[in-house]
């Protein structure tokens, strides 16, 4: 009863105390709906849902607070008694608009805004492509506790809307602002002087920031511990020695499509930031162990590597790595060519909680390195995902070694092509909870993909 | 073994990133085929690339496109999101297997506009769509976008930034006009009678050409070989109609704009066209006529060559028509009119848009650029018309006929032969 009760929001002429009284009721009329609310208030007094009845208000706004605005905003129509509580500041810290995306104009935000105030702490736009400028300051402007704020593909927005955040936001702590394209520098000045409590900042595709940018930024927001700049193209080692002079405290940094990064850079952030625990460096192609032997020397921290298409780094670097890192999760090191067995058995030793393992096109390892992979403590109990795709000399011999990983979830095999079904159909007999990807085809087509019943049109059609 | 539908999501998000990695490894590849594989019976991907042609082996096709398709109608919905590289990686895959799914060309038109994207991008994708389905439509309106939205970049502040504007405006569009006739010509060799490219080729010319007298005389001969090779390609012979039209209607254009001005000098003349043109309209009209007596011996050749072609015929038709009445036109100033004669059926109105041919004596501008756009059934509905002045030229298309009606043994051709000298008729009444 008291479950039913709380779907009240739910429908359009809601689901009030009798089944009778729903047929009355088109809310949208004007004239039937004041008489609605006048019969709703008198059947609050006589026949007040047990749940108002039976549940103290706290109780009550802790349902609340799990309801979608949508649902909120039904509920806050039901009673007055219900609009106070929906209508609650508690209830409005945390918003996500991702479901109505481009449905998102200007204005929603702007009421958005100054219906929830100085509760708002939280506030996603993901994908509002809609949002611009004007109504992001009108938003600044009322809601200037906020802390967590997602912008991620609002491309409209400019520097302008960063100078409003700095202006009247200083309480923001996680900003993201993946493909916001036509932030410049000029932003991350504003910021800088504005926002410094800034922890996470992900600029993302943002490839007008250059060095300048991130200078002026570190300079102000030296709280910062996570900082995402995948695809600022235009970043060169100058721009990481500003973040080593300043951001003590980084904790996550990602550079990955940063093409002009060299070892340079990446010694000076190993320097500067001791407590880094995941370093994303995919993509900088000019890395070479240089970079390794500063983390190894600097981060004994670090967690998490990935060094996809680093093509020059050797066992040199991983071993010294794996012998001062001892933290190492997750690793990976997709085209990383040069590697062979040698660097599995450092790893092996050195690094007992090694999770996640990814040597996709690495074509020097061999059975022998997984071997040891296997036997290690890491291998037998934390190991959960392996990528052994594109490594050529792999065989069934290896997925015989793979046995003993009781913890493996997850087993890439694509275009191992020695690798034979026979062999993967064996392992999995053994470990009938992992996950084999190959390219040996399944056997039909599934009718439905994805759950989701959308038709082809048939245009779609092939051959 | 992938068998359950997320084991199928996983596979083919391998081939997705297959596909990426291909490109990323080559950035040149100039060709897309499909390779006929029932199975998959290797550990191997079906993503081949050799030299510069990617093949996708047809075994992944019923599983990748659905998947795809899929998860492109979710980000569209809003119940999925998919960034930047995502989106790029989703849509080229698709459009490489279903070039004529609008959705995913709507989606990069999204992300030109936003600044994510370089068009540049979506002309390669698109020229790479047309090696295996050379027709697509949805692939040529997209390409006309792409190429307006150039047109317009220099507006673009992000773009001048990014320092992609490296070239000056007027090299890069002649460069982009090099590449969009190639990427026309190959499209015509791949699908007989290819409407679609021809049509682009010249909207091409129209829009990002502004119909410069240079490109219309270098396509001209660059097309001439093709042309002669593929003799039944109507749209390629309507190309050069088009160009020969343009030609024509510019230079008399040009012509009788310099008669309505008798008293100012050439030089000075303010024509639309710069004074490289007015200089030269001296010259393209004498050429003019020279050009379509080429064609008309072109045609000949072909004729002669290649009996049975209904499209020679018509090609021959239209250009004897352009030959027709630009000599009409040039003795204009020549010939004391009686205008009165000449507009029969129609009102004295100068500006009136004729239904048919004309004669001489109308107003030559209007009468040439708006008779040539009428089919050549035209002909049986006019009136009586004063005798054209020109009879030499038809003499020797009769004498033509003749020739060719004596000497050819295939029947089609001698039908198309007495068709024409039946048009050839309708024209001198």
């Amino acid at each position: 009863m008291a479950a039913s009760r709380a779907h009240l929001g739910a429908g359009r002429g809601g689901q009030l105390a009798s089944p009778g009284q729903r047929a009355l009721l088109p809310p949208c009329d004007s004239g039937l709906w004041a008489r609605w609310r006048l019969s709703a208030m008198v059947f609050s007094n006589n026949d007040e849902g047990l749940i108002n009845r039976k549940l103290p208000k706290e109780l009550l706004l802790r349902i609340f607070s799990f309801l979608d605005i949508v649902t909120l905003c039904r509920c806050a129509q039901i009673s007055k008694a219900w609009n106070v509580l929906a209508l609650d500041g508690s209830n409005w810290q945390k918003i996500d608009l991702f479901n109505f995306q481009t449905d998102v104009e200007g204005r929603v935000v702007e009421n958005i805004s100054k219906r929830c105030g100085g509760f708002l702490r939280q506030l996603s736009l993901r994908g509002c492509i809609g949002v611009g400028d004007s109504s992001l300051k009108t938003f600044a402007q009322n809601c200037r506790n906020i802390e967590h704020l997602n912008l991620n593909g609002c491309t409209k927005i400019t520097d302008s809307t960063c100078y409003s955040l700095s202006r009247f936001c200083a309480k923001l702590k996680h900003l993201d602002l993946t493909s916001c394209v036509s932030i410049t520098n000029s932003s991350l000045k504003g910021i800088s002087e504005g926002c410094r409590n800034l922890e996470y900042l992900n600029l993302s595709w943002c490839d007008q920031i250059t060095k300048d940018g991130i200078e002026a930024l570190v300079r102000g927001c030296r709280g910062l511990k996570s900082l995402l700049l995948r695809g600022c193209t235009q970043l060169e080692d100058e721009a990481l020695k500003h973040i080593q002079n300043y951001c003590h405290e980084l904790v996550s940094l990602n550079l990955q499509s940063c093409p002009r990064i060299t070892d340079e850079g990446v010694v000076q952030i190993c320097k500067g930031c001791p407590r880094l625990q995941a370093l994303c460096l995919s993509g900088c192609g000019n890395l070479t162990d240089a970079s390794l032997s500063a983390l190894a020397l600097n981060c004994p921290r670090l967690q998490i590597l990935e060094a996809a298409r680093c093509s020059h780094l050797t066992d040199a670097g991983f071993t010294l790595l794996a012998r001062n890192c001892h933290d190492l999760e997750k690793m990976d090191l997709e085209e990383c060519v040069l590697i062979t067995d040698s660097t599995l058995i450092q790893l092996s030793i050195h690094c007992p909680n090694l999770q996640a393992l990814s040597l996709s096109h690495c074509e020097l390892i061999t059975d022998d390195g997984i071997l040891h992979l296997s036997n290690s403590s890491c291998g037998q109990e934390r190991l959960q995902v392996l990528e052994l795709d594109n490594c050529l000399l792999i065989t069934d011999v290896a997925l015989e070694h793979l046995e003993h990983c009781q913890g493996l979830e997850r087993l890439e095999l694509y275009d191992c092509q020695q690798v034979t079904r026979a062999g993967i159909k064996r392992m999995r007999a053994q470990l009938p909870h992992v996950k084999v990807h190959a390219y040996f085809a399944p056997v039909t087509p599934p009718t439905a993909v994805g759950g989701s019943g959308h038709r082809l049109c048939r245009c779609c059609v092939i051959l | 073994m992938a068998e359950t539908s997320e084991e199928v999501a996983v596979l083919v998000q391998r081939v997705v990133k297959d596909i990426t990695n291909a490109f990323r490894r080559n950035p040149h590849i100039d060709e897309i085929g499909l390779i006929p594989c029932p199975e998959a019976r290797y550990n191997r991907s079906p993503i081949v690339l050799v030299e510069n042609k990617l093949g996708v082996e047809s075994w992944c096709v019923k599983f990748l496109l659905p998947y795809v398709h899929n998860k492109l109608i979710l980000y569209r919905t809003r119940k999925q999101w998919l960034n930047k590289d995502e989106l790029i990686d989703v849509t080229r895959t698709l459009l490489l297997l279903n070039p004529d799914f609008t959705t995913a060309w709507n989606v990069r038109k999204e992300l030109i506009l936003s600044g994510t994207l370089n068009p540049i991008k979506d002309l390669h994708l698109g020229k790479l769509a047309l090696t295996k389905f050379p027709k697509s439509p949805e692939t040529w309106i997209h390409r006309r976008w792409v190429l307006q939205q150039l047109l317009q970049e220099t507006s673009l502040p992000s773009f001048v930034t990014k320092g992609n504007l490296g070239t000056i405006p007027a090299e890069r569009t002649q460069r982009l006009i090099r590449e969009e006739m190639e990427v026309c010509g190959e499209a015509a060799g791949r699908y007989p009678s290819n409407y679609n490219a021809w049509s682009h080729r010249i909207w091409v010319l129209q829009h990002l050409a502004k119909l410069d007298v240079k490109i219309l005389l270098d396509e001209l001969s660059s097309t001439k070989h093709w042309a002669s090779m593929h003799v039944s390609d109507h749209s390629g012979f309507h190309y050069r109609q088009f160009l020969l039209k343009s030609l024509t209607s510019q230079t008399v254009k040009d012509s009788s704009v310099l008669e309505q001005n008798p008293l100012r000098s050439e030089p000075a003349l303010l024509l639309p066209q710069d004074e490289a043109a007015a200089a030269s309209t001296e010259e393209s009209r004498i050429n003019i006529s020279h050009l379509l007596e080429e064609e008309i011996e072109f045609t000949t050749d072909l004729i002669d060559s290649y009996p049975g072609h209904e499209t020679l015929w018509c090609h021959r038709r239209y250009v004897f028509y352009l030959q027709h009445h630009l000599s009409s036109s040039f003795s204009h100033s020549v010939t004391t009119l009686s205008t009165a004669d000449s507009l029969v059926g129609t009102s004295s109105d100068l500006h009136h848009i004729p239904t048919g041919p004309r004669t001489a004596q109308a107003m030559e501008v209007d009468g040439l650029s708006d008779s040539s756009k009428q089919g050549y059934s035209q002909e049986t509905k006019r009136l009586k018309r004063t005798p054209a002045p020109h009879s030499v030229g038809l003499e020797m298309e009769h004498r033509f006929i003749d020739q060719v009606l004596s000497t050819c043994r295939n029947v089609e051709q001698a039908r198309f032969a007495n068709a024409y000298r039946k048009w050839l008729g309708t024209l001198s009444q």
